[in-house]
């Protein structure tokens, strides 16, 4: 199902292994396949709780092999580079994405990756060389595309399911969900650590890079394994209460920002763009018109005494 | 400032963005080879912004967009045809905008 769309290339294909994982994140399953044999080892324990038994209804596949594909002759000539950082080489095509992927620490296995995506990323293969059976048997890998992060997989993925991602911390608290959205060094960390206490029922979802997304009329929020430095991760997810972006100020206050042209500017600043075509953009504006109807959105104060706490308690009980 | 800039020129929206009114204000995206690049940022126009672009037809002279606008608003032409010529000449150097054959 997932191969369909797969990119012709001139290599043989021999699947070693016919193992599979799953994976679930914000309702989308990623099925996990590899040439090589896969174990308990060879993805991050952190990926182990999205782990799922079998497939969703919702399926993206990722398959590892560990030769590069042959891009000669006329192939190489359809791609149009579409963007370039040190890390990322990214080439579409007419059916496909190309990822050329290099790493910036030079201990990091894979130093080198090529992923091909279809249109949708509903079908992704990654290709290495430099791993072995052995050290993909003890990876340890904390993504699936084997990148350095899953993150531009995921922008995709999501924009086509009325979501999106943003720099935010997020908390179930008691199946009421909340988002606390700044840039670095707005105090995200700081006001996490504040509210992370033993059995008082705030669970964070994931440092730094938030699923966002509508499910059943609702914009819900999803832990996922994005984290950007702090590795809180989690597989729950819940309705989404409030998006509160961090201000500094000297009294522990929740106001909601009424104008709506005052929060755009804000949203902007924390949104995780996404790589995405014309036809996406459209999807991923529609989704951003559709948060603005139906999310409020807040200003968060907090002083370093910890009451931020019972606010946000007050504010979750208001609102349930 | 770009003199090339004219109220008597048409101007419309370059195919190498993407535009949208997101709550009454136009939300802009570069696009390089037909796709959002990532490192640039989102652009959002003020209220008179996006009047003024969602007037960028390929029709309106950019003379015409200042007086329904001075109209519309009851400020003095002059003013309004100064704003436009600043604003254009910034989505010219964006390449957001292009003149309309």
């Amino acid at each position: 199902m997932c191969y369909s769309n797969r990119i012709i290339y001139n290599i043989d294909d021999v699947e070693m292994s016919h193992q599979k994982k799953y994976y679930k994140v914000a309702d989308i399953t990623i099925e996990l396949g590899s040439d090589y044999p896969i174990s308990e080892n060879t993805f991050h324990p952190l990926l182990k709780q999205f782990e799922v038994t079998t497939p969703g209804l919702d399926m993206a596949c990722i398959h590892h092999h560990f030769s590069f594909p042959d891009f000669s002759g006329n192939t190489r000539k359809k791609f149009t580079e579409v963007y370039k950082n040190d890390q990322f080489r990214i080439f579409k095509t007419q059916t496909s994405w190309i990822f050329y992927y290099t790493s910036i620490f030079p201990n990091d296995l894979p130093q080198k990756a090529i992923g091909i995506m279809n249109n949708d990323f509903s079908s992704v293969h990654i290709h290495t060389t430099d791993l072995t059976g052995e050290n993909y048997k003890n990876g340890t890998f904390k993504t699936l595309t084997l990148f350095n992060t899953d993150q531009m997989l995921f922008a995709k993925l999501l924009c086509d399911r009325n979501g999106i991602m943003v720099h935010a911390n997020g908390f179930n608290i008691n199946g009421s969900g909340i988002l606390l959205a700044g840039i670095s060094g707005s105090g995200k960390s700081t006001l996490s650590n504040m509210l992370q206490k033993p059995n008082n029922g705030y669970e964070i979802l994931c440092d730094d890079r938030m699923f966002i997304r509508k499910k059943d009329g609702k914009f819900w929020i999803f832990g996922n394994w994005c984290y950007g430095s702090h590795p809180c991760t989690s597989p729950s997810a819940a309705p989404l209460k409030g998006f509160m972006f961090l201000e500094k100020g000297v009294k522990n206050k929740i106001t909601e920002i009424r104008d709506k042209h005052k929060i755009m500017p804000r949203l902007l600043q924390v949104l995780v763009k996404p790589l995405l075509d014309k036809k996406a953009w459209h999807q991923y504006f529609l989704t951003i018109e559709d948060m603005m109807k139906n999310i409020r959105f807040y200003t968060i104060e907090f002083d370093l005494s910890g009451d931020i706490y019972h606010e946000i308690n007050t504010f979750l009980r208001i609102h349930k | 400032m770009n003199i090339s800039v004219n109220m008597h020129t048409v101007y419309k929206p370059s195919e190498k963005v993407i535009a949208k009114n997101l709550e009454g204000r136009i939300m802009i995206v570069p696009l390089v080879s037909g796709v959002g690049n990532l490192d640039d940022e989102l652009f959002q126009l003020n209220e008179t912004g996006s009047a003024v672009w969602e007037m960028l037809d390929g029709k309106n002279r950019l003379i015409d967009i200042a007086n329904t606008l001075s109209r519309e608003y009851e400020a003095p032409c002059e003013t309004i045809e100064r704003d436009i010529l600043a604003l254009i000449d910034k989505l010219m150097e964006k390449k957001f905008v292009i003149e309309a054959p």
